[in-house]
């Protein structure tokens, strides 16, 4: 039964890809049914799954198939294994089980949220099959069974990410944005491949079961293992955007909205920190490793926060939102705890999709990114779009009784006991989390609406798929959390393998005052929206120029590439032409060119030539071979 | 050294001698007239090896006819044949240098070769006769086609029209 | 006895050969050319008839070879010969430093 499920889930997405790939044209309107319908039927297998393991008997089960096998023993110098062979298969588990769920249900409406979005778009059907691909590569990174599975569908899901930020391809910025996602994720993973291979070779084992933190701390020493460890966390930096290669993630929001709810904030940019979780033994194994990864992902959640403060576009607000929150996972991560990163992996997914599926709803309706245009369009009268607006960004805050608040409330806590230091800074992020939040609800709530609201309305059904979405995530964003706290006898924390945490009042305070100040100062600065609109767009200053230039970090990007990356190609590129094809190849045949005309001159065409070659040097062979035929037989 | 072997080595310098002029003079009918000195010398030699009618036969066609052969065609192409052309000295070093290598090299080789010694036999013409005749039948005839193959061909050459 | 020594008849067709190769690299006249190789031939000649004295049981053989010589040697200078007349009239020159077609 198992098996079947699993099949199901990861092959349904395939099928609708094939599928929609393979329709006729007439037939293409068809299109989004068929992904919405498989997309529906991978998200009940995934719950159907979990409802048969709820109680945790029978995890983890592996259901593996032979692959490669190895018998050249003299590969593996370090460690003694008898045989080595590389399955593929699926693993379930926990982790897997939550994380498969989260992800098939939210891609579920998400393309379900899609009818209605890309409702009058011409490329509807190729929408349509990316997204499923999409789906189905993610799913099979979650279900993998070992770190080499798991790359295949992490190049994938890039693929996949490629392919739905360039959708709209003839638009400059969107394939300019597309390839430096790419590029960064794959240099990142050449990190992420390298640590993979020198696992294997030092190891033995890429299998996720076997990697154990004293098995591992058994086997190699602490300099290895942190290498590794560094390795295949420069993968995780690439994938989730961390500093310094978080810059692809607010330019992806150049694709269509829908794929900046389910791609880069709630599935694929989290394939990071749920591989963090995944192999935590190996992180875990070196605590240099713990201790990097921590302070990347304070650098990131402070850059992201940062840089939030001062942007327009309410998609660039949420893009540098979740760099944020995923700067707090990393660090949950780093500071010891994967159950803590993964609750607010969890939490996280819910509420910024709805986030980004609200920002799509404002987009759709107003066809503008900027959120005091949206607010002079007549924002505040979308009725749904607003209200789980204000939800979704309650609980980006860490309001209580919202999810976020549960989820970034554990996070302090391992913050605080891993040090003070961590915990202070974990504070200056709600705060400012909770700034750019109230910031972005204001702008749009209290601009004077000069016109009418352009209430443009399609049929029924695709109205309905647009609201349908919001709707369940903003109930999840409610709901989720409360799965961490004694309401639901922590049933999460436990199911990731936390333990039950009081209400530590400490931080309960701590983080009231600072949401409750941050609110305050965004009042006083954004309660008249157009007054802070001149404001920002008079602003200068070292500080607001160095926000406004990103930190100057895609100009260090570029200037890396154009003076260092650049220069080198043309330095090699000469070096080849004049070494390599002047000397090497040229000079070859020159050199052999000029021995065969030297050599043909023995072909002089005179007689007398020829025979005095023979006489000489043929007749000395023949005397050689007579005396060695003599001495043969004397 | 008994008289024979003063004898035997005057012919064998006359043979010498006469090979030498046979290569080293410049006018070629010089050549040929060294080279008729040199075989008569080589038949004297075969009579000291009691092979005397080989010596007679080697004087009769060697010298008598194929010597005056070569007289003929130098004489028919004498212009060319009277000038007196300067030798390169490289050219003249490397058959110098081969000659005198092979030279040695077969001296050598013959010197360390254990002959063996059979004194006892029949040398004479009888017995000439009966193995041409006899054994060696088939070379004998195949030579014999070769001669006439050898006038063939030479009356063909030489009744080629100038045109060809 | 000089004579009756096998070297001493080794030596002078030794020399012989010598000569006669000496001639053939050295001379650029074709009939000079032949002219040596004729010495080459009776080196052989002699070489036949000095072993068929001193060393093989047969003693014919030996002569039956060198009249084989001899035979094939008139052969040879006689379309030699008319090839070098048919050369020389074509050409107008019999010198072999002039027959450089196969030179490449």
């Amino acid at each position: 039964m198992d098996l079947r499920l699993l099949w199901t889930i990861q092959l349904a997405p395939l099928a609708a890809f094939l599928f929609i790939g393979l329709l006729p044209r007439p037939a293409r309107r068809a299109a989004p049914l068929v992904a919405i319908v498989l997309a529906l039927t991978a998200a009940l297998a995934s719950v159907t799954l979990f409802l048969l393991h709820a109680d945790g008997t029978g995890l983890p089960t592996q259901y593996l198939h032979p692959w490669l096998s190895v018998s050249d023993h003299s590969l593996w110098p370090f460690v003694e294994i008898p045989e080595y062979v590389l399955s593929v298969g699926f693993l379930v588990d926990k982790l897997n089980l939550l994380m498969i769920t989260v992800v098939t249900v939210i891609t579920f409406f998400v393309q379900l949220f899609s009818f209605y979005y890309m409702a009058q778009d011409p490329s509807r059907p190729r929408y349509f099959a990316f997204l499923s691909f999409f789906a189905f590569a993610m799913t099979g990174l979650v279900l993998s069974s070992n770190l080499l599975q798991t790359f295949l569908f992490w190049e994938l899901v890039g693929l996949a990410s490629y392919l739905l930020i360039g959708f709209w391809y003839e638009k400059k910025s969107a394939s300019d944005a597309a390839r430096k996602a790419f590029v960064i994720n794959r240099l990142a993973d050449l990190g992420f491949y390298l640590g993979i291979l020198m696992l294997f070779i030092l190891f033995g084992s890429v299998n996720f079961l076997d990697l154990d933190k004293a098995a591992l701390v058994a086997a190699l020493p602490q300099t290895t293992l942190a290498a590794l460890g560094l390795l295949v966390f420069l993968g995780v930096m690439g994938k989730s955007a961390q500093f310094p290669f978080h810059v692809w993630l607010p330019d992806a929001m150049e694709g269509p909205t829908p794929v900046s709810a389910l791609i880069h904030s709630a599935t694929m940019v989290v394939a990071g920190v749920f591989l963090l979780a995944r192999a935590f033994g190996l992180f875990a194994s070196a605590d240099l490793t713990m201790t990097v990864i921590l302070v990347i992902g304070l650098l990131t959640a402070s850059v992201g926060a940062l840089l939030a403060l001062i942007q327009r576009d309410i998609k660039r607000i949420l893009a540098y939102s979740t760099v944020s929150q995923l700067g707090l996972m990393v660090m949950a991560v780093g500071a010891g705890s994967a159950a803590s990163g993964m609750f607010h992996l969890v939490t996280h997914a819910f509420f910024k999709s709805l986030l980004f599926l609200t920002a799509g709803a404002f987009i759709h309706r107003f066809h503008t990114n900027d959120i005091w245009e949206i607010g002079r369009a007549g924002g505040k009268k979308a009725h749904l779009p607003l209200a789980a607006l204000a939800l979704g960004l309650l609980s980006l805050s860490g309001i209580p009784p919202f999810a976020g608040f549960f989820s970034k409330d554990l996070i302090l806590e391992t913050l605080h006991e891993r040090g003070l230091f961590f915990y202070y800074a974990g504070l200056a992020i709600s705060f400012l989390t909770a700034y750019y939040s109230f910031r972005l609800f204001l702008v749009i709530l209290r601009s004077k609406s000069g016109h009418d609201a352009h209430a443009h309305h399609g049929s029924f059904l695709t109205e309905l798929c647009g609201a349908l979405p919001l709707i369940f995530l903003a109930a999840s964003s409610v709901v989720a959390g409360l799965a961490g706290t004694s309401v639901l006898d922590f049933k999460l924390l436990r199911w990731l393998g936390g333990e039950e945490t009081h209400l530590n009042l400490e931080i309960l305070t701590a983080t009231s005052l600072l949401i409750a100040a941050a609110a305050t100062v965004a009042f006083v600065r954004f309660h008249d929206p157009e007054a802070a609109e001149k404001r920002l767009t008079a602003a200068r200053g070292p500080l607001y120029a160095a926000l406004e230039n990103k930190f100057y970090i895609d100009d260090a990007y570029a200037f890396l590439v154009k003076s260092v990356g650049l220069r080198l190609a043309d330095w090699l590129d000469r070096f080849d032409r004049a070494f390599i094809n002047g000397v090497l190849v040229n000079g070859t045949s020159y050199f052999i060119l000029h021995i065969g005309r030297w050599l043909s001159r023995l072909q002089s065409g005179l007689l007398q030539d020829y025979l005095a070659w023979a006489m000489t040097v043929g007749v000395a062979v023949l005397f050689w071979a007579i005396q060695l035929a003599s001495k043969g037989v004397s | 050294m008994t008289v024979a072997d003063i004898v035997f080595c005057a012919i064998a310098a006359m043979t010498l001698v006469g090979a030498f002029l046979a290569v080293w003079l410049k006018n070629v009918f010089y050549n040929a007239l060294g080279l008729i000195l040199s075989l008569f010398g080589v038949a004297a030699l075969f009579i000291f090896l009691d092979a005397e009618f080989l010596a007679v036969v080697e004087v009769i066609i060697y010298i008598g006819a194929i010597s005056i052969a070569i007289l003929f065609a130098i004489m028919l192409s004498r212009p060319w044949a009277t000038q007196h052309t300067h030798r390169e000295p490289a050219k003249l070093s490397r058959a110098l240098i081969s000659a005198a290598l092979l030279f040695a090299g077969l001296l050598g080789l013959v010197r360390r070769t254990a002959w063996p010694q059979v004194s006892s036999g029949d040398l004479s013409i009888q017995a000439i006769g009966k193995s041409l005749l006899g054994t060696y039948a088939l070379p004998f005839e195949a030579v014999s086609i070769v001669l006439l193959v050898a006038i063939i061909g030479a009356l063909v050459i030489s009744s080629a029209k100038e045109s060809s | 006895m000089i004579a009756s020594s096998l070297q001493s008849y080794f030596v002078i067709s030794s020399a012989l050969f010598a000569l006669g190769i000496f001639g053939l690299l050295l001379r650029r006249n074709l009939i000079a050319m032949l002219i040596a190789l004729e010495l080459v031939l009776n080196s052989a000649s002699l070489n036949f008839v000095a072993i068929n004295k001193f060393c093989l049981p047969d003693k014919s053989l030996g002569q039956v070879f060198v009249i084989f010589i001899i035979a094939l040697a008139a052969a040879e200078v006689c379309i030699g010969l008319s090839l070098i007349l048919w050369l020389y009239r074509k050409k107008e020159t019999i010198n072999i430093e002039e027959a450089k077609e196969l030179k490449g």
